[in-house]
């Protein structure tokens, strides 16, 4: 695998490395890709006709407003400070 | 009274209970004291404080169930409310969920108490839980060998007679592989019999919750206990559910295997497995012939293909759903000045090694450029796969193949190559992409004593049909106890 191929599937993952983690997954990745690309051999191909369909609307719960978990339950699971928790910037 | 916690199972401990001669809460204190005892030496309950649930578990347990009462170890990917649920992973390590799995609160109508939450791989994915991020499990068999995974801390502590069963979660072999290297019995039923509502998220198209216990029939308790269509999880199935229990199930009468057609996949046979695999998995299938059974040769030509497309499927859905790992709702939280500064620290510090392998060989696979040459290609490899399943049951009842490639590999050996490790899933993957149920129950013992197991696989659905075949070579097998536990 490649520098550029590399760096460009960090940014898709939202991760960064240090130089030595960097070189070592480099390293890593080339020796599964090469494992994988095996998959090109085979003469096969998708049919998306056959696959799908498998859950129906009929499978999903009715749109029915519920009871929904308490706040502090939620709550207890961010980093909140005296009720309030911060939001990050969104938009830059 | 007196327990024999490396023999006695759930039928054992409930006769003691139904008679009075042990309450839940001595049973439960036993069970604890036995794992304050032991878990040091193999680390396969992660150290969170339980025992608010654990008391809630007691104060509950008055069902008819067979269960009713008896503690249980619940994989640490496996929602339970009020107590942490991490995922093995510093991601999630404070994580406390509002809410419990489906099969969890299936177990509290049963009257099942929680003893703990078992190591794991990080986020399931491993085969060793050796990428755990806090706490490393060990075979009980040999506490130098890994107990396999990822639900090895549910193995282990079944094996090691720490929790008379667990629950584990199976997307690849998550179940089986370590069912087979701590010599228990564990099952990956099929896909949507059981519910993954709460079950947090590795490959969505593939997990399963599952049991491990010390037999066919104690897993076929639990499945009767946590299987079922759940409107919280659209993929759970409408099928109903079998009666696990009836007395067609298990006894001398019914379960017999004459006339049962035995599927034996050549390429499972084939040079990546070890000759004490293939002669323990060979001499189990000459016993159920010797008892009636029909042997049948029959072939998996796209095996040398399954762990690519297993590989490529799990990890593209592994990118996904964690994806939601922001450290904003939960998570660790990320330091930065930006919104992204934030959320690549959060998943810089939160994640592991090898869930940051699987994120980005999924996001590669799912790449504009590459999705066609590899997702899309291990889509059609996983349409070949149940096409020759399909094939095998035309002329077959249940498939026998050795659920790993030989016993439990020592702790660090391939470690600094994952494609050689990922390689050895090839006994499993198949069942999971498939979406088939899967038995492994041990059915022999190689180097050092350490266990072999077979794994038995069904049509959808048809668990009852793979766990009477497990029970009856069961009812036949010297199951050995790791020495150091007794």
């Amino acid at each position: 695998m490649d520098n550029q191929t590399f760096l460009h599937l960090c940014k898709l993952s939202k991760l960064t490395f240090s130089p030595e983690e960097h070189d070592a997954l480099i390293a890593d990745m080339s020796e599964i890709v090469a494992l994988m690309d095996k998959v090109k051999e085979a003469d096969l191909f998708y049919d998306d006709e056959k696959d799908g369909g498998a859950i129906t609307l009929s499978d999903l719960r009715p749109d029915i407003a519920g009871e929904s978990f308490e706040r502090d339950l939620i709550l207890r699971n961010t980093s909140a400070k005296r009720g309030c928790y911060a939001i990050p910037r969104l938009m830059e | 009274m007196s327990i024999d916690f490396l023999r006695d199972g759930i039928f054992e401990l409930s006769d003691l209970l139904k008679s009075k001669k042990i309450s839940p809460a001595e049973l439960t204190r036993e069970y604890q004291r036995r794992a304050a005892k032991y878990n040091p030496s193999l680390t396969a309950f992660l150290p969170q404080d339980v025992s608010e649930v654990t008391e809630q578990g007691l104060r509950g347990a008055h069902s008819d169930s067979v269960l009713n009462g008896i503690p249980a170890a619940i994989k640490d990917n496996i929602c339970v409310k009020d107590t942490k649920t991490t995922c093995g992973s510093h991601m999630l390590e404070d994580f406390v969920p509002p809410y419990d799995a489906t099969a969890i609160e299936k177990l509290k109508k049963n009257g099942y108490v929680l003893l703990g939450k078992t190591a794991m791989d990080e986020f399931a994915m491993g085969g060793a839980t050796q990428t755990s991020a806090l706490g490393k499990t060990k075979n009980p068999f040999d506490t130098a060998r890994v107990p396999g995974g990822s639900s090895g801390g549910s193995a282990a502590a079944v094996a090691a007679g720490l929790a008379p069963y667990a629950l584990g979660s199976d997307t690849g072999g998550s179940v089986r592989q370590p069912a087979s290297f701590c010599g228990v019995t564990g099952l990956k039923p099929t896909y949507g019999r059981v519910s993954r509502y709460g079950l947090i998220a590795f490959g969505s198209s593939l997990d399963q919750i599952g049991p491990i216990a010390k037999s066919a029939r104690e897993c076929a308790v639990v499945l009767q206990a946590i299987a079922g269509r759940d409107e919280h999880d659209a993929t759970s199935s409408k099928e109903p559910v079998f009666d696990y229990n009836s007395k067609d199930m298990f006894g001398s009468d019914n379960n017999s295997v004459s006339g049962l057609r035995i599927g034996l996949p050549d390429e499972f046979f084939g040079e990546g497995v070890s000759d004490e695999m293939k002669t323990a998995v060979m001499n189990a299938a000459h016993f159920y012939e010797k008892h009636g059974a029909v042997l049948v040769k029959c072939h998996m030509k796209a095996l040398p293909l399954a762990v690519q497309a297993y590989y490529l499927l799990s990890s593209a859905e592994a990118a996904s759903n964690l994806s939601r790992f922001d450290g904003v709702k939960y998570g660790l939280a990320g330091i930065g000045n930006t919104y992204e500064e934030r959320v690549v620290d959060s998943r810089n510090r939160g994640f592991g090694t090898e869930v940051k392998r699987r994120i980005l060989l999924g996001n590669y696979a799912l790449a504009s450029g590459y999705y066609d040459a590899y997702y899309r290609k291990a889509r059609a490899i996983k349409q070949r796969i149940i096409a020759e399943y399909n094939q095998i049951f035309e002329s077959c009842d249940v498939i026998l193949t050795p659920t790993a490639t030989g016993i439990a590999p020592k702790i660090g050996e391939n470690a600094d190559h994952p494609a050689e490790v990922y390689a050895a899933d090839i006994c499993t993957v198949t069942a999971s992409i498939a979406g088939l149920p899967s038995v492994s129950t041990p059915c022999g013992y190689g180097a050092g004593n350490m266990p072999l197991g077979m794994a038995l696989t069904g049509k959808p659905f048809d668990e009852g049909g793979i766990l009477k075949a497990a029970d009856f070579f069961e009812q036949s097998f010297d199951r050995k106890v790791p020495e150091i536990f007794k």
